[in-house]
């Protein structure tokens, strides 16, 4: 997909769909910095065309509800709306991914892997300095970097780079230059680096406090309360020159979702993180405030243990996913906001996904499949789901009523929130999980290679696991295209998840919001932010 | 006054309407001869009822630790965690926090600490719970305070009011309004005063976050609206039950005969009604404190008031067991003192009881 079709996909389609109430002023990282070539030029040069002149000054606010009290100033552990988006202003990555996964320079400026891809070389960025004025060197990416490997920290990145590389493998040649070398070839690690978790922070810091948060982000850090509220004000010595427009940045955490819609429809607030999808009719309403659609964030997925009756026989599997009616799903548990998948792990919308399969409901071949599988008269199921994660137990009802027609009797089991990671998942022969948009290696090799971590369906499958090898061992952007379409037909065809749809994040802006940039791993970035 | 008071029975005090929920009242003072009581008498009862409140201290600091620590240690390290946490990291926060010590053990070494002062270091924020806990507190308590203030000389008015003119239009009318208010939950009405004041009419800010870096102006701002939704919370109750107890007052026989000395009227209903109705009263006053208490969490969170009880709806839903510990102890700690400082009340309001020390 060019880059202005995917353009088309997350701005003009909305606009054309929902009239008026989707927000036009939104870039998306990689389309707006201007490092790409002529049709990305093109499409940023209307769009700032349509928001006019930057204005500078003022203080945005922002409502988040996915907040804890556990949440800290220290990137590598982050794992919420809130504390995604403050680190995402505060510090910098060596790379950002772009939505097509393409990683692009941030304080890297370059970066060259060898033959096999078992070494990056990185270059960064020249006269870029923390927020105490002190200059980056390759020391600090190399501490921010080996910190990630120490698994007490319990960074979500780990697991990402532990395979591919020990903390020995980091060096640091001179100031400007960053050598890892790995113990595999991993033709991805630009992009893993691009993750929030892996923003560089200064060599030795292990506390993160409102003094020692120290970052080279457009914003830094002047107070902090965890689960309650946080203020960062503007970095004047940011390395790109002009922005950020905006005075500060403020946090608070509203838990009420109807308040926190509210805070920005009525209220003090600029943007509200993600809300339920059936508070957009409100934002729909008002003329203060528009939805901002974040289109194939997360999925929610009937998993099935293929190692447990029935699944164990192919033709069932293939039966039950086979009679899901992924519109009506989509429909009636996420009111339309998203895009059917022929249970696949990545978005419709994403450069990966496999074009030629067909997510059409087939009730007929379903009762088919069964009868040959010796289930003549249907199958009874228990389903087990949870009030764990927005949607989880509405998709099990959804799941439940689609697939009746086909003769697949589901009787559902709410869980207990509290243990239903413990006692159901990767248990249960069959329930409902989610996960959120990640890069076709990322959620291949954490949910469906043979040896992985959350291996739901059990299978073993040594197609799957060479194509995810042979991925990491190309650095050539076609050949990894036809190697994860690949892989990720393979798990449409053979595994036991069925994937109904990929769902969008609503965010909520205020009008005359402007310049946001929406960012997979961060939620949203605010350098090029203001108030118009 | 002249005339000195006699100690009239004045009968069964109303029920009073208890909100659900909310722990019964301690039981007014029997009725018995005042002479009998003696100062002695009363200081044992205050020392009885000190003994009873550290007993139920003591019962509820049980249960909590029994509802947030029985089970699976593992469990307890997972909702901590999250989901995604490896079995590494659930066995270390398990080591890390002494979880696979018995219950009992954990229970009598967290409790030491906790009555010595040292809250303890939560390991779900790596913070001193006591640190978080006690900056809310006081927000919670002045916004309690605040909201009791302006509902306590509202709710009697009200009831005084609807008392001198029970039968009329207007009593029934408030009758059946606070029969209304009472019925709605906190929620229902906060939300529809946000709709009201800060949605339609813009006069009031949406939530309650400028008390994190408002103005001084913002900030008395942001405790309106969560004090006028406890206010309409409370005022039912409390102007129900003083209209019974005045208007019972009023038609004891005391009072009448006081009106036939010829007494003034205002007299009549301020030192010798009032007084009298101040028994049920003052306990009325303190359950609805205590409702106020559980009020405040629900309100709080419509409003994202940065209170104890957001914290612990925050601290439930992380798996901060240690801080839901000691909120739900320092609130337990709050209802005894509230019960025990309204039987204190009681007995300096009760005229018989005020009799038999004078």
């Amino acid at each position: 997909m060019s880059s202005e079709e995917f353009f088309d996909l997350i701005t003009r389609r909305q606009l054309l769909k929902r009239g008026a109430g989707f927000a036009a002023g939104v870039s998306v990282v990689g389309l707006a910095a201007a490092c790409g070539g002529d049709e990305e030029g093109a499409a940023t040069g209307a769009e700032e065309q349509a928001e006019g002149e930057p204005r500078r000054g003022g203080i945005l606010q922002i409502s988040f509800s996915d907040s804890s009290t556990d949440e800290s100033l220290d990137p590598a552990i982050s794992e919420l709306n809130n504390d995604s988006f403050y680190t995402g202003q505060i510090y910098e990555g060596l790379t950002v991914s772009n939505l097509e996964w393409e990683p692009q320079p941030v304080l890297a400026e370059s970066w060259e892997p060898n033959e096999d891809a078992t070494e990056w070389t990185f270059t960064l960025r020249q006269g870029v300095t923390f927020h105490d004025g002190t200059p980056l060197t390759s020391k600090d990416a190399a501490y921010s970097i080996g910190r990630l490997l120490d698994e007490e920290l319990g960074s979500p990145l780990f697991s990402r780079l532990e395979p591919s590389l020990d903390p020995d493998g980091i060096n640091t040649p001179d100031d400007g230059t960053l050598v890892l070398r790995l113990k595999r070839p991993d033709s991805l690690m630009p992009l893993a680096l691009s993750a929030r978790h892996a923003m560089i922070v200064k060599d030795g810091t292990s506390e993160f406090s409102v003094q020692t948060a120290i970052g080279t982000g457009p914003f830094k850090v002047k107070s902090f309360r965890p689960g309650q509220s946080w203020e960062l004000e503007r970095n004047d010595n940011y390395w790109e020159a002009g922005v950020p427009y905006l005075d500060g940045l403020r946090g608070v955490v509203i838990g009420e979702q109807s308040t926190k819609v509210q805070s920005v429809t009525a209220g003090q607030a600029h943007i509200a993180d993600p809300i339920d999808y059936s508070a957009a009719s409100t934002v729909q309403g008002s003329s203060a405030a528009e939805l901002l659609e974040f289109k194939g964030s997360t999925y929610l997925l009937v998993a099935m243990d293929q190692t447990k009756e029935p699944f164990t026989d192919e033709r069932v599997v293939d039966a039950i996913k086979m009679a899901v009616d992924r519109e009506r799903v989509l429909q009636a548990v996420f009111q339309g906001y998203g895009d059917v998948s022929a249970d696949v792990p990545v978005p419709p919308t994403d450069a990966f996904y496999p074009p030629d399969l067909d997510p059409a409901q087939d009730i007929e071949g379903a009762r088919a499949l069964l009868a040959e599988a010796g289930y003549p008269d249907g199958l009874d199921l228990e389903l087990f789901t949870s009030a764990s994660y927005g949607g989880m137990v509405d998709i099990a009802v959804a799941f439940q009523q689609v697939v009746e027609p086909a003769g697949i009797r589901v009787k559902i089991n709410q869980w207990s929130p509290d243990t239903y990671w413990d006692q159901v998942w990767l248990v249960k022969p069959m329930y409902v999980s989610y996960y959120t948009r990640r890069h076709p290696n990322e959620i291949l090799s954490v949910t469906y290679a043979s040896n992985a971590p959350w291996n739901e369906c059990k299978l073993k499958n040594q197609t799957l696991d060479d194509l995810l090898a042979e991925g990491l061992r190309t650095t050539d952007p076609e050949e990894q295209k036809t190697i994860y379409q690949d892989a990720l037909r393979e798990v449409a065809d053979k595994h036991g998840t069925s994937i109904p749809a990929f769902v969008s994040k609503l965010w909520v802006k205020k009008t005359n919001v402007r310049g946001e940039e929406l960012e997979l791993s961060r939620g949203m970035l605010m350098r090029k932010a203001f108030l118009a | 006054m002249a005339e000195p008071e006699r100690p009239i029975p004045v009968g069964e005090a109303p029920a009073a309407a208890a909100p659900p929920m909310s722990p019964a009242p301690a039981p007014a003072p029997t009725p018995e001869p005042a002479r009998v009581r003696t100062r002695y008498a009363r200081l044992e009862s205050v020392v009885r009822q000190l003994g009873a409140a550290l007993l139920t201290l003591f019962v509820i600091s049980i249960v909590t630790f029994a509802a947030t620590n029985i089970k699976d240690p593992v469990d307890v390290a997972r909702g901590a965690l999250g989901r995604e946490a490896t079995d590494e990291q659930l066995e270390a926060y398990v080591r890390a926090n002494d979880l696979d010590e018995p219950v009992y053990v954990r229970y009598t070494s967290w409790l030491g600490d906790f009555v010595r002062g040292d809250w303890g270091t939560s390991p779900v924020t790596g913070r001193e719970v006591r640190e978080e806990v006690l900056p809310r507190l006081e927000k919670t308590l002045l916004l309690s305070i605040v909201s009791l203030l302006v509902a306590l000389p509202l709710s009697i008015a009200l009831g005084l009011f609807m008392a001198r003119r029970v039968g009329t239009w207007s009593d029934l009318s408030l009758l059946i309004g606070t029969v209304v208010f009472a019925a709605l939950p906190e929620f229902v009405v906060g939300i529809g005063l946000l709709m009201l004041f800060a949605v339609q009419l813009g006069w009031l800010p949406v939530d309650s976050t400028a008390l994190s870096f408002g103005t001084t102006a913002e900030q008395a701002k942001a405790y309106v609206l969560p004090a006028l939704t406890l206010v309409i919370a409370m005022v039912p109750y409390i102007a129900r039950i003083a209209r019974g107890a005045v208007r019972e007052a009023l038609a004891a026989p005391y009072t009448q005969a006081a009106l036939l000395r010829g007494l003034p009227r205002r007299t009549v209903v301020w030192d010798h009604a009032m007084r009298n109705a101040s028994v049920p009263l003052v306990n009325a006053v303190a359950i609805n404190l205590v409702y106020l208490l559980s009020g405040v969490i629900v309100v709080e969170n419509v409003f994202a008031f940065p209170g104890i009880g957001q914290a612990l709806v925050q601290a439930i839903g992380g798996g901060d067991t240690i801080t839901v510990q000691a909120i739900a102890l320092v609130m337990g700690a709050m209802f005894i003192a509230i019960s025990l400082v309204a039987d204190l009340l009681v007995v300096y309001f009760n005229p018989r009881l005020k009799a038999a020390t004078a």
